[in-house]
């Protein structure tokens, strides 16, 4: 037996392996380059699950089975991992108060930084992993000069999981392998084929993957009992006539314009949520156009903090194709970040995330509209 | 995983690996079995012969005749045909179920099942610090209203014995049937179920070094039962289906070896497990033995270092080389706090710390030397890990 995590003298590498093709061929292409791996799957929502097994599109019994004998065909051991409770407290229950307060959270990239680079990355330490590699879509390079850790766009410009990164510190990105980075989504379906790897036609898991097919992340706070009394309300216009009423505020986020329950003879949007008075403010498409943002918890990536104020493209959703905008650095960890142009459906909760071309400069989390 | 000679497998409690002389009966039946045990013919008849020289072993094993054993596929299913079939028969005024705190999940979602099936009552008896069942409270709660009374000869995660004796004889007192759930004793411990005068008892093959796949529901002469499976008059009508003959061969086999050994395994196991407690002692501040006040099998080490996750450190192990188990999982392999250390009156983290070693028949005394030698250099690097993801380097 050799060292301890370690054999011919090569460190252990985790994989965290969803049962889905991208972290399937990430482990692929690891164990090709001769790497010893111990593979894990984060069990997230077994017990939420229950008896009528309303489990997510990313770890249902069935994933954890490809995972597994994906890991078994590649030669290395694989692991389901209990984080469950990890999950309600860090995800569910933020995702929940998130959404009474009026805001639209964004669980991915919380998972991102405080389950998966967290709970999971120290438990692969534990083992004697020195670092965890994921099936994401992004680039991490470590920059000489300064001896931080990059994070850059991938290759692949439509499956870029840049967005959801952002927000994981110098100390999780030095950790954190990305192997797909590079790699066209056409290219991992082709090595996944090539290989055989019985994940190789399963389709994409997409966001929100622990809520069940039909289902509604509203389905699963109500199983694990963290639904709150959603309080009707108002729907009022921005001149604050009263329009209707609606069910509660965690049914909506701004920009939505279906199942406003409202005919007013005009393509009406949310504009708002007013938690304060329960009311859902709607208006015209130009009245949901916003100049800028203010964001909080700011985290800068190459550096510290910047100098002064700087230009930079924005992305103030997952989805949204990124606008120049002008970033102001405020006091207490806060920013105003003021679009070039006006900018549709600015939702608090939602991350604002900085670009400088590929370079992902940091992000922010959007308080409100400016 | 690659298992061979670079592993050392200290899981004996999960499933004993296949003793030589069942791998032969196995093999040998598998060759000789060509027809239907329920057939007249020869081919038949070799088949039947088989299956009741098996049946004999098994019976040897518990000290009964060889008409209370029922070939079952396990001993999850003869828990389930017992638990059920108890129920189903039972008088109306007999409506309340006791369990004991620390049985395992099969017993406990069979009873559940059961509540919810007929308007059972499930009763669970609390354990104390070392895991043993109190069977003060077991006595008082029995009566007349006690439809089925349910404990384990031996825990699966601790090894802890439980006092079926007193049990036993408090159930035949009150008329109450009584099923000891003896998987993991069997083998393991002398049996005698006669003597016991315990009514329903069950066993698993794999668990002793059979295949798995089979067990038996050992039942009292005159004893009605509701068959779990329909459909046939195999098994005297009390399990449906063409019995598993070679698999019934080999776990005869391994019940024989296994009796034929047990004072001087038991011996020989009992050093090892004595060894292997006085070293974690030395070796680690704060170490708990979970179970160390109670009699406990001879080859069944659970313990817990407070601090280190008991999944942490089995995975470390078995990435390492070593095959041991964290208190209790679920299908899909992930550990869960174990309900068996929470009963014992552990709080949830540091049920989350127990680590199970369990020995068998393949176990030597060089296997346990080297897992001895790891396991501080193991801990400390799970340790560390931990240490250092916490402080987020």
């Amino acid at each position: 037996m050799s060292g301890f995590g370690r054999r011919e003298g090569r460190a252990l590498t985790a994989v965290a392996m969803s049962g889905g093709v991208d972290s399937s061929v990430a482990a692929l292409l690891l164990a090709r380059q001769g790497r010893p791996l111990v593979g894990f799957s984060m069990q997230l929502v077994d017990r939420l699950a229950g008896e009528t097994e309303r489990y997510g599109r990313c770890c249902s019994p069935d994933d954890f089975r490809d995972a597994r004998s994906v890991a078994q065909d590649l030669g290395f051991p694989h692991y389901v991992l209990d984080l469950e409770r990890e999950f309600r407290e860090r995800i569910l229950v933020p995702l929940a108060q998130d959404y009474a307060a009026g805001r639209t959270p964004s669980p991915c990239v919380q998972c991102n930084r405080s389950v998966k680079f967290a709970a999971l990355l120290a438990r692969a330490r534990a083992v004697g992993a020195e670092r965890l590699a994921t099936g994401h879509y992004a680039i991490l390079e470590r920059d000489r000069r300064s001896g931080r850790t990059l994070l850059r766009r991938a290759a692949d410009e439509d499956k870029d999981q840049s967005y959801f990164l952002f927000d994981l510190s110098e100390a999780q990105r030095r950790r954190a392998e990305f192997p797909l980075g590079r790699l066209r989504k056409s290219e991992v379906r082709a090595i996944a084929r090539e290989a055989g790897l019985v994940t190789a036609q399963k389709p994409e898991s997409m966001d929100l993957c622990f809520v069940a097919p039909g289902e509604s992340y509203r389905d699963v706070l109500a199983r694990a009992g963290l639904l709150r009394d959603d309080a009707p309300g108002e729907i009022v216009d921005t001149a604050g006539r009263r329009l209707g009423r609606h069910e509660g505020l965690a049914r909506y986020t701004v920009g939505q314009r279906r199942g406003l329950g409202v005919a007013a003879g005009r393509r009406l949007y949310v504009v708002a949520l007013e938690p304060r008075a329960r009311r859902v403010v709607v208006g015209e498409a130009q009245e949901l156009e916003r100049e800028g943002c203010l964001v909080e918890r700011v985290r800068w990536i190459p550096f510290d903090r910047p100098g002064g104020a700087l230009r930079a493209t924005v992305k103030i959703r997952a989805g949204h194709a990124g606008v120049g905008a002008r970033i102001e650095p405020l006091e207490e960890g806060r920013a105003r970040v003021l679009f070039d142009e006006p900018q549709r459906a600015v939702t608090p909760g939602q991350a604002a995330v900085f670009y400088d071309g590929a370079l992902v400069l940091g992000g922010g989390w959007i308080v409100g509209a400016l | 995983m690659n298992a061979g000679r670079d592993r050392i497998y200290l899981d004996h409690n999960a499933t004993s690996p296949l003793r030589p002389e069942a791998r032969h009966a196995l093999l040998e039946a598998l060759d000789v079995v060509e027809g239907n045990p329920s057939s007249l013919h020869r081919e038949g008849q070799r088949a039947r012969g088989l299956l009741e020289r098996a049946r004999e072993r098994v019976a040897a094993l518990l000290d009964v005749p060889p008409s209370w054993v029922v070939f079952t596929s396990g001993g999850s299913e003869a828990i389930a045909a017992a638990v059920r079939g108890v129920c189903d028969r039972a008088p109306r005024g007999r409506r309340r179920i006791l369990v004991g705190a620390v049985e395992h999940s099969a017993v406990l979602e069979a009873a559940r099942l059961a509540a919810q099936r007929g308007g059972f009552h499930v009763e669970t008896i609390p354990c104390d610090r070392d895991g043993r069942v109190q069977e003060d409270v077991f006595l008082a709660r029995l009566g007349e209203d006690v439809a089925l009374a349910a404990l384990q000869w031996a825990n699966n995660e601790t090894g802890v014995v439980q006092p079926v004796e007193r049990v036993a004889s408090g159930c035949r007192d009150a008329g109450v049937p009584l099923l000891v759930d003896a998987v993991q004793a069997a083998g393991k411990l002398p049996l005698a179920m006669r003597e016991l005068g315990a009514d329903l008892l069950a066993l698993s093959a794999h668990k002793l070094g059979g295949p798995q796949g089979s067990g038996a529901l050992v039942l009292r002469e005159g004893l009605r039962l509701a068959p779990l499976i329909a459909g046939g008059s195999q098994e005297r009508r009390r399990r449906g289906g063409t019995e598993a003959v070679a698999l019934a061969a080999a776990f005869g086999a391994a019940a024989e070896a296994a009796q034929r050994s047990l004072r001087e395994e038991s011996q020989r196991l009992l050093r090892l497990r004595v060894h292997i407690e006085s070293r974690l002692r030395e070796d680690f501040d704060g170490v708990r033995i979970h179970g160390d006040g109670a009699p406990r099998l001879p080859q069944t080490v659970n313990f817990a270092l407070p601090g280190v996750p008991g999944e942490a450190l089995a995975i470390a192990l078995d990435v390492e080389g070593f095959a041991v188990a964290t208190g209790s999982a679920c299908a899909s392999g992930a550990a869960r706090p174990s309900h068996v250390v929470r009963a014992m009156g552990y709080a949830e983290e540091a049920a989350r710390e127990a680590v199970r070693v369990s020995l068998g028949w393949s176990t030597s005394r060089e296997d346990v030397e080297r897992f001895l030698e790891v396991l501080p250099r193991v801990v400390a690097r799970v340790r560390q890990g931990l240490r250092l993801a916490r402080e987020g380097r």
